[in-house]
């Protein structure tokens, strides 16, 4: 009895700190997992924009600007050494543009037309929505790793591991409304 | 301005009177004297059986309350025997006149089997009950195609054995009501599965936590729409998935349609399919017996049915193509 006793008194806590612990890489490890499921989609959606500048640029003459600016933050992104802000300002700034040019193509009938520009223009609807998943899972993952690291007890051992608090994502106002079929093809 | 009925509504309430009038009065008309037939032939082994009963309890005036309860369970099975067998052929006549007219009343083009089912296979595929049912049946399938997607559903009872306290096996219905499937719009690699969410609606946070236990079930995926949340509980190996499906928009549209209609539906998404079981608690499109079936308020009920039902199409919007899955036109 006086065994079983002294064994629960110093298993017991070496059983859950070995529990907490292995609880804190997981949140930390999903975290970190999510963070590369983003740049996974966000790889995908660069990869996108020389076809679309192909494609388009016979028609929107007018955009030429627009068309360069893409190609470079494409170039920026994947020269990489980019901190994690910095990468979700690009994607930012490459969805305004591209869903800006979306909504040109109604100027461009022959464009619209295009069965190129269609599948083009289908794959990056898909990848948007795919990002924006992405985003959404890395805020809860992040949600749960933060508050391992305001909770008692997991919190002073998140301490001694050395884990930071990270920032959410914002999620732009434009992708909590979702895609709107109606704005993007006007029918 | 009007704004135009959404495509997947039965044609407009106004046409409804004359639908009624001139399609589904005559086939009525004619059923009904079949109906007064039936419940006729009801009655004399329904007298005979209170007769039975009565003279059980004169001979035996003794017998006790576990007797009678005995006596009354037989006979209410005995009715129900003698009422299926003397309605099927009417049930039958009812579904190919009157339903079949009521589907085409929403669509010419939709197809109607009285009979017919979505295959247990189809339902098994769903995951959304974690065991396999040991009695299976459904009636009333209707298939058809809106713009992009192809759809079905049906009627659907899924049942167990369970032991009761003294160990006497006896089925249990696990669910029973609309079972539908259609193409969905996205491509899926992964199963997801929206069950409701009873442990949070009744325990809160502590109900969240329970639910990451549930070992019969994938991952837990928790969204960031609390009313979706309090309804609905997600589960999928996949997370990113599982948001992909369940945009901001499609939580809002399944939050509304579950206070609209006050109804839970389980959804699963796997594959190329979403599979959407809505627990009702009544018979789709039966007629009745023991009072007239020239109810107009009666046929409006089965297109009400119908369009709850496709309503589901709106709802999920299976017919919005912008994503790269290839409408079906040219998946051929």
């Amino acid at each position: 009895m006086g065994f079983l006793a002294l064994l629960l008194l110093i298993g017991g806590p070496i059983f859950l700190g070995i529990l907490f612990y292995n609880n804190l890489i997981d949140r930390k490890n999903r975290v970190e997992q999510a963070e590369s499921d983003i740049d996974v989609q966000l790889k995908k959606r660069f990869e996108l924009i020389p076809n679309l500048v192909e494609t388009v640029k016979a028609y929107m003459k007018h955009e030429k600007d627009t068309l360069v600016e893409l190609t470079e933050l494409r170039t920026r992104y994947q020269g990489g050494g980019l901190s994690m802000v910095e990468q979700q300002q690009i994607a930012g700034k490459v969805n305004r543009m591209g869903r800006g040019l979306m909504l040109q193509v109604e100027n461009y009938p022959d464009l619209k037309a295009n069965q190129n520009f269609m599948q083009l223009q289908a794959a990056w609807n898909e990848v948007e929505e795919q990002i924006s998943a992405s985003r959404r899972t890395y805020n809860a993952a992040l949600k749960d790793y933060n508050n391992g690291l305001e909770q008692f007890p997991t919190k002073l051992m998140a301490r001694s591991m050395g884990y930071q608090p990270k920032e959410y994502i914002e999620i732009p106002e434009e992708e909590k409304k979702n895609i709107s079929a109606k704005e993007l093809f006007n029918s | 301005m009007s704004e135009p009925p959404p495509e997947n509504e039965c044609r407009p309430k106004e046409s409804f009177d004359s639908f009624y009038e001139h399609e589904l009065l005559p086939e009525l008309k004619e059923l009904e004297v079949e109906r007064k037939n039936i419940r006729s032939t009801l009655i004399y082994p329904t007298l005979g059986l209170g007769a039975l009963a009565l003279g059980l309890i004169a001979v035996m005036p003794n017998m006790g309350i576990q007797a009678l309860i005995l006596t009354a369970i037989t006979g209410a099975g005995l009715f129900t025997w003698f009422k299926t067998k003397a309605s099927m052929e009417f049930r039958m006549e009812f579904k190919n006149r009157v339903i079949r007219k009521v589907v085409s009343h929403c669509n010419k083009e939709y197809r109607y089997s009285g009979f017919g089912s979505i295959n247990r296979a189809d339902f098994d595929a769903s995951g959304i009950m974690t065991r396999q049912p040991d009695r299976y049946q459904g009636d009333d399938l209707v298939t058809g195609e809106s713009k992009q997607s192809k759809f079905s559903f049906s009627e659907v009872y899924f049942e167990i054995y369970v032991k009761d306290s003294k160990g006497r096996r006896r089925l249990q219905t696990q669910f029973k009501g609309l079972f539908f499937m259609a193409d969905f719009n996205k491509n899926l690699k992964s199963h997801t599965v929206i069950v409701a969410d009873l442990a949070e609606r009744f325990l809160g946070n502590m109900g969240q936590q329970l639910q990451k236990l549930n070992f019969s079930r994938a991952d837990l995926v928790q969204l960031e729409n609390v009313d979706f949340e309090k309804l609905y509980a997600v589960y999928g190996r996949d997370q990113v998935e599982a948001r992909y499906i369940l945009s901001p928009k499609l939580m809002e549209r399944l939050v509304n349609f579950s206070v609209k209609h006050e109804l839970t539906p389980s959804l699963a998404f796997r594959g190329t399919q979403v599979y959407v079981a809505i627990p009702i608690n009544k018979d789709f499109f039966e007629p009745r017996i023991f009072s007239t079936i020239m109810d107009k308020e009666l046929c409006q009920e089965y297109v009400r049915d119908m369009e709850l039902a496709l309503s589901l199409i709106e709802e999920l919007e299976l017919d919005k193509r912008i994503w790269s899955k290839a409408p079906r036109e040219e998946e051929k």
